[in-house]
């Protein structure tokens, strides 16, 4: 081309270095949610649980208990007296009827996350397609969608997950269902906003007049711009379904003897909270910290999208 | 010229970021006297206003004033507490700021914030107190105080506002006021009304004013000095008429070589673009980007030294002015562009109307009455021939966007037909539609995704609708190259693009799939000066490469000049002239016509500084436009039958087309000698 506008454009962004700059936004979110120190903490203990869970089923399934049995004990059997205190045998006592309790805290790890993964993966999935048809369509559809919506909201979800497993049966595939149903309004209500907005930028405009699909809009113009939102209310979400699923446990709606879940394990402690507190304690740190994990977490991301955070130095 | 009042020494500001400390502005100095009309203008990051918020120390919790003076009167107010400033402020340095719509309070009523200020520094009875504000309001020209008095700032248009906050700045005659681009958001005709009344009031005020500004055109109209300031240094001060006829600086010469002018002159684009302050050069800020640029220049940075001028104020920051200057402002003369071939219409509306529908609950469906809609477009017929660029232009209000899109088929009509190469757009398939007529949008920080790489916007638009064999890859380089960018780009984010550069990804996106018409709304008003001239070559160059044939639509009558063959001028709703360019600059028809291109600031000082029509009022509601031609409430021509029959877009010869009673004779005569002017 002959005009000279070239000096502009022909130099892409360098950084101090010389080299390109391709950062792309996750490294830079990255960057950014280092520098929450208590972030990055909850982050380090979600990884240790996943590790855990990873590992525990490798072993019941695969090994049949030899790992957990060469290192602590059988998480299933009696393998001490009933209630013995903390010991180094036993770091954090037996339950009522001599299980090894540390045990059964790490194998009730991967029941949580099976069920807080479960349930708000499924709630994201549905919730966002339905809030983002919704909040792009408008009109008839965003009605229908949304007062199906505000109908599911009316419930009090505990008791609609009360009710759902027990008419689907005490297993944890149903408490997963539950779970996500009770979540999946948050998402369609988040997505909805965020697709309102969106939809009026130039860019969808843009996208209408190349004739792209409404498909495509939705999914690769609409969806990559809401998700911010939406992956702060999953994460805060994780941390509200590992009570919901310690509460249905402690109820005994959950997940069916000898496997251990923390609210069952509280709930089993319940009688002995005088002279053996450690039953309930134990799995009720374990229940705490994996909550202010992903509640902590959730906050740093926040941070991250959100432009008014006071990261900003000052003198 | 009265005492000096306030005095700006070596002032230097920074801020802390993420990215370390930032040097905004460095050593800049100037004085401002009572009665003294200063302008400071410059491209965006420039640190304009940033200096103008040093002043007031108005820097948030992460700027400080790192050396420096500001002197009021002898007292330096960088060594003041935060209180003693406070005193100053709005008393006697008052500032207006640039955005109209956030300046002032939703939650209270105007009369409400006028009354607080006044309150704030002044000891007065209520009842006196309400006084003097509606006096005010008087003084700005509102025209019934009363009312605007106990108006909420959204009953309020633009221009009002603003009138407002001018209002509550001169409440306690400061003896300076700070304007940081008060007529930036603001329409053409509404911005001479504003330029027009500052100018008055720094008269019988006595008042100092500076006028922060990136519009050349607005400081040769209104200051009598001018600050030019490029990347947190001012390179050049004087007065306007020595520094806009003979600058010293190549900046300053070459930003005001780059602006489109009415006159028949090609501007010639500044290449570049103002540094990052976290990379700004060693040396002179401006020499990466300076033809005359040495090796001496990039070694420190220049101070600024008085030179020659015909009142000696004048100073500039460059060593090689003396070698240089007094630099060329002089564009070369327009190439004659070849008369595009007069050809059928490729694009064709008629009878094109939209009506925006304000509310639809069931409620105001049931109940007579409710709002009335809003006539964006009100019976428009438009052509745009074939190869042609045509000129939409109007100011906000006018429907011009909303024509635009339905040209295209981007928004429903509510009335009219558009056919493209005789087809119906309704028959055609939306993919051929698509594939023939594309947009470029105004706003490149909007019409780019953020979440997609440059890459994948243009390699979804390949994908869609290519017909070639070769790899999308390819085809990205190539239309990355054909639109003066860096292959390499395609990895990178909108954000990490400048302005300019996503503008241009902007144009290679509507590109990608070959189109035969390309409507471009406002695609540069959102760019730096020196920006803008870089992308009008740039369209004007693909344009003749590919054939195509452009709607471009703009506020801006000096860019519609520089790019189109033929100009429509729509006002509210309506089209009311179509000339070919230059009898329409030369000879404007309508009287609307007339008075948008007076109220053009120009930036050449010693033009004749002619008549300038002001309109009065701003454009009606268009929910409620008035009986009888639309233009009626404001023109200055205005006759009796006017108020009572629409005039109809009537031919008038040489191509040209006006709707306008003063013209209807003519008109009829045409038609009745039987020969129909050729092309209409």
């Amino acid at each position: 081309m002959s005009h000279a506008s070239g000096s502009e454009s022909r130099q892409p962004r360098t950084d101090a270095s010389g080299t390109p700059t391709r950062r792309s936004q996750l490294t830079r979110g990255w960057r950014s949610f280092r520098h929450h120190e208590l972030a990055v903490a909850g982050l380090v203990f979600i990884s240790l649980m996943f590790v855990v869970s990873v590992l525990t089923v490798i072993d019941e399934h695969l090994l049949g208990h030899a790992l957990i049995e060469a290192l602590l004990h059988n998480p299933n059997d009696p393998v001490g007296s009933p209630r013995e205190s903390p010991s180094l045998t036993h770091p954090m006592g037996t339950d009522d009827i001599g299980r090894d309790i540390f045990a059964r805290t790490l194998f009730a790890t991967q029941v949580s996350l099976q069920v807080a993964l479960g349930a708000v993966l499924s709630a994201t999935a549905v919730g966002s397609t339905m809030g983002i048809v919704a909040g792009y369509s408008g009109g008839r559809v965003e009605v229908l969608i949304m007062r199906f919506v505000d109908m599911l909201l009316g419930f009090p979800a505990l008791v609609l997950a009360i009710g759902v497993v027990a008419t689907l049966g005490f297993e944890l595939r149903n408490v997963i269902i539950a779970l996500a149903i009770v979540y999946t309004p948050q998402f369609a209500r988040i997505a909805r906003s965020s697709a309102i907005s969106v939809k009026e930028e130039e860019y969808i405009d843009a996208a209408k007049a190349l004739g792209y699909s409404r498909r495509h809009i939705l999914f690769k113009e609409v969806l990559p711009n809401c998700v911010s939102p939406l992956l702060v209310q999953a994460s805060l979400l994780m941390a509200l379904a590992i009570i919901a699923e310690a509460a249905l446990s402690f109820l005994g709606l959950g997940v069916q003897p000898p496997t251990p879940s923390w609210g069952e394990m509280i709930a089993r402690g319940t009688t002995y909270l005088a002279d053996a507190p450690w039953i309930s304690l134990f799995p009720g740190i374990a229940i705490f910290f994996a909550v202010l994990s992903f509640n902590l977490v959730g906050d740093g991301i926040r941070d991250v999208f959100d432009p008014h955070d006071d990261s900003e130095r000052r003198f | 010229m009265g005492a000096t009042h306030l005095e700006v020494e070596e002032l230097t500001t920074e801020f802390a970021t993420e990215a370390g400390g930032i040097t905004a502005i460095e050593d800049v100095s100037f004085a401002v006297s009572s009665g003294e009309k200063l302008g400071i203008v410059g491209e965006s990051g420039s640190g304009k206003s940033v200096t103008a918020r040093s002043i007031l120390r108005l820097l948030g919790s992460n700027g400080r004033i790192r050396r420096g003076a500001v002197r009021l009167d002898g007292q330096n107010l960088t060594e003041r507490s935060e209180e003693e400033l406070t005193a100053v402020r709005g008393n006697r340095i008052a500032m207006v700021f640039q955005d109209p719509m956030t300046s002032l309070t939703p939650v209270l009523k105007v009369g409400t914030q006028i009354v607080e200020t006044i309150a704030a520094h002044q000891d007065l009875s209520d009842e006196k107190t309400k006084q003097r504000a509606l006096d005010l309001l008087d003084r700005v020209r509102i025209p019934n105080p009363e009312s605007v008095f106990s108006s909420y700032p959204h009953e309020l248009s633009g221009g009002q506002r603003q009138r407002v906050l001018i209002a509550i700045a001169i409440s306690c005659e400061p003896d300076i006021l700070i304007a940081d681009e008060p007529t930036t958001a603001l329409d053409v005709t509404i911005e001479a009304q504003i330029l027009d009344l500052l100018d008055e009031l720094v008269e019988q005020e006595d008042m100092g004013l500076v006028l922060i500004t990136h519009d050349l055109g607005v400081v040769a109209e209104t200051c009598e000095n001018v600050v030019v300031m490029y990347s947190g240094r001012v390179v050049e001060r004087g007065s306007v008429a020595d520094v806009f006829t003979g600058p010293h600086h190549p900046y300053t010469s070459g930003l005001l070589r780059s602006i489109p002018r009415i006159s028949a002159t090609k501007p010639e684009p500044l290449d570049g673009r103002v540094p990052d302050p976290t990379q700004r050069p060693r040396g002179c800020n401006f020499a990466p980007r300076c033809e005359h640029a040495t090796e001496e220049c990039r070694a420190d940075d220049p101070t600024l030294e008085p030179v020659a001028s015909t009142d000696g104020s004048a100073a500039v920051a460059c060593i090689r002015s003396h070698e240089i200057a007094p630099l060329s402002t002089e564009q070369p003369p327009e190439a004659a562009t070849e008369r595009v071939q007069v050809t059928d219409g490729i694009l064709r509306g008629d009878g094109l109307r939209k009506e925006f529908v304000e509310t639809s609950s069931v409620i105001d469906r049931l109940l007579p009455g409710g709002s009335p809609p809003v006539k964006a477009v009100d019976g428009v017929d438009i052509e745009l021939r074939e190869g042609e660029t045509l000129g939409l232009v109007g100011e906000s209000g006018s429907g011009k966007t909303t024509l635009g899109r339905l040209l295209i088929g981007l928004t429903d009509r509510t009335a009219g037909e558009v056919s493209f190469a005789g087809e119906r757009l309704g028959s055609l398939e939306s993919a051929t539609r698509s594939q023939r007529m594309q947009f470029v949008f105004q706003d490149p920080n909007s019409s780019l995704n953020p979440r997609h790489t440059i890459g994948q916007i243009l390699g979804y638009a390949i994908e869609k609708h290519g017909s070639d064999d070769r790899s999308t890859a390819e085809q990205v380089a190539e239309l990355l190259h054909e639109v003066d960018l860096d292959p390499n780009v395609r990895h990178s984010y909108p954000h990490e693009l400048s302005g300019g550069q996503k503008q241009r990804v902007g144009v290679a996106r509507a590109l990608s799939v070959s189109p035969d018409i390309l409507i471009a709304d406002e695609p540069t008003s959102a760019l730096d000066v020196s920006v803008q001239a870089q992308i009008l070559a740039l369209l004007n160059d693909l344009k003749r490469e590919r054939g195509l044939s452009v709607l471009f639509i703009s506020h801006d009558l000096s860019v519609i000049n520089l790019v189109c063959d033929r100009v429509a001028v729509m006002y509210l709703g309506r089209i009311v002239e179509v000339a070919p360019t230059e009898e329409l600059f030369v000879a404007p028809q309508h009287p609307y016509t007339e008075a948008l291109l007076s109220a053009i600031p120009d930036p050449d000082p010693t033009a004749a500084d002619g008549e300038r029509i002001i309109l009065e009022g701003e454009i009606p509601d268009p929910r409620e436009p008035p009986e009888g031609c639309n233009f009626c409430t404001r023109c200055p021509e205005v006759m009796e039958e006017c108020y009572e029959r629409d005039p109809a877009l009537e031919p008038t010869g040489d191509g040209r087309s006006v709707a306008c009673h003063l013209y209807e004779s003519i008109a009829e005569e045409g038609r009745s000698a039987s020969s129909p002017a050729p092309d209409d």
